[in-house]
């Protein structure tokens, strides 16, 4: 790649990685954050009539290390550490998606 | 929107867990000629930005709340099938590291957000190719060609500031709204089709719709704030109209 390509992606990167820091402080700070039911479960108690629908899945999953981005099993929970749970997280993504799409690239059969 | 495990029955589950696959290896085979190594930083710094928004959630209405999908976002900055990639990066590690989704209907969510809201990047698109080519019309009627939304050399080599372009804000509302709907209209229609869930499709779309409306308002506008702060700040890196395609 050109210098110029370099200094464009180089710019790229740091503008999204400030809006990434932004959105992660935003969560810290902003007293709007909501931890409400969203969308689906708010549409399933609706559909249920009110009732705490919990369904019973056929095979459960109980290996997630941060369930519902909490520590320790959501006690003494509190604003940082879900914080801090949403920082380990975005550089989770960061990585795996770099690692996918290298690998991606890289297994191209070049013509 | 993160449908759990438990709500969908086996023919759904394999259902969109077919059709996911099938678009993986569409999105994978079109990524591989496309997607260059540079590209690959951009994408996954992107990657983190969505999960990053998607951790704010905003308020709507009856204690509810929304949050950002972000494929159209991504889609509008480089292509649908890179942003199908993300998305399915960002759903798995949700669904593996924080239970957000469950792992048996991991399908079906990247189905519902990474190739139904291709409805709303298309309409994205649309808005954003039909305003451009009226702006270049009425430029050139004009006797003119001082805009901010004739091409990439335009926009990228000024000097000063370069407008937000105004169709590319416009598109991204709209087709935020869009791709939130849509993912909501299917996910209704899943719920409703799967025996484990005790309500059928008269009830359950109707109720995802009644939320999501709503929230897609949320999604359309983070979708054209961020849209324009690229625009802004790094407008190299916003494909111009000419170079987006509709699937690639």
């Amino acid at each position: 790649m050109s210098g110029s390509g370099e200094r464009k992606n180089a710019r790229f990167v740091l503008v999204a990685f400030g809006l990434a820091v932004g959105a992660l402080f935003a969560f810290l700070w902003v007293p709007l954050n909501f931890a409400g039911p969203d969308g689906l479960e708010s549409a399933i108690a609706d559909a249920s009539g009110g009732d705490q629908y919990e369904p019973e899945p056929p095979v459960e999953y109980r290996w997630a290390p941060f369930p519902d981005y909490s520590m320790g099993g959501g006690q003494g929970d509190s604003y940082v550490t879900s914080w801090l749970v949403g920082v380990v997280g975005a550089a989770v993504v960061l990585v795996a998606a770099l690692a996918a799409l290298k690998l991606l690239v890289k297994g191209r059969r070049d013509p | 929107m993160h449908v759990p495990d438990g709500l969908l029955d086996l023919p759904v589950l394999a259902a969109t867990w077919a059709a996911t696959c099938g678009y993986a290896a569409f999105a994978i085979r079109k990524s591989r000629k496309s997607l260059t190594e540079e590209r690959v930083p951009v994408l996954g710094v992107l990657a983190a930005v969505v999960f990053a928004f998607q951790m704010l959630n905003f308020p709507i209405s009856a204690g509810t709340s929304g949050h950002l999908l972000g494929f159209v976002l991504v889609a509008a900055l480089t292509t649908p099938t890179a942003a199908f990639l993300v998305m399915f990066v960002i759903l798995a590690i949700q669904a593996l590291m924080f239970a957000d989704g469950g792992v048996l209907s991991l399908g079906a969510n990247v189905f519902n957000m990474g190739v139904v809201t291709l409805l709303g990047y298309w309409v994205f698109l649309a808005v954003r190719k039909r305003l451009n080519s009226a702006a270049s019309t009425e430029v050139l009627g004009a006797g003119s060609t001082d805009s901010g939304s004739l091409g990439p050399e335009k926009r990228g080599g000024a000097e000063t500031q370069p407008p937000v372009e105004r169709e590319l804000v416009v598109g991204g509302l709209v087709g935020g709204w869009v791709s939130v709907v849509a993912a909501s209209l299917v996910a209704g229609v899943e719920l409703g089709a799967s025996s484990a869930f005790p309500y059928g499709l008269v009830v359950t779309v109707p109720v995802m719709l009644g939320y999501h409306v709503v929230i897609g308002l949320g999604e359309g506008l983070i979708t054209a704030a961020t849209l324009a702060f690229f625009s802004r700040y790094a407008p190299e890196h916003v494909p111009a109209p000419n170079e987006q395609e509709w699937l690639n």
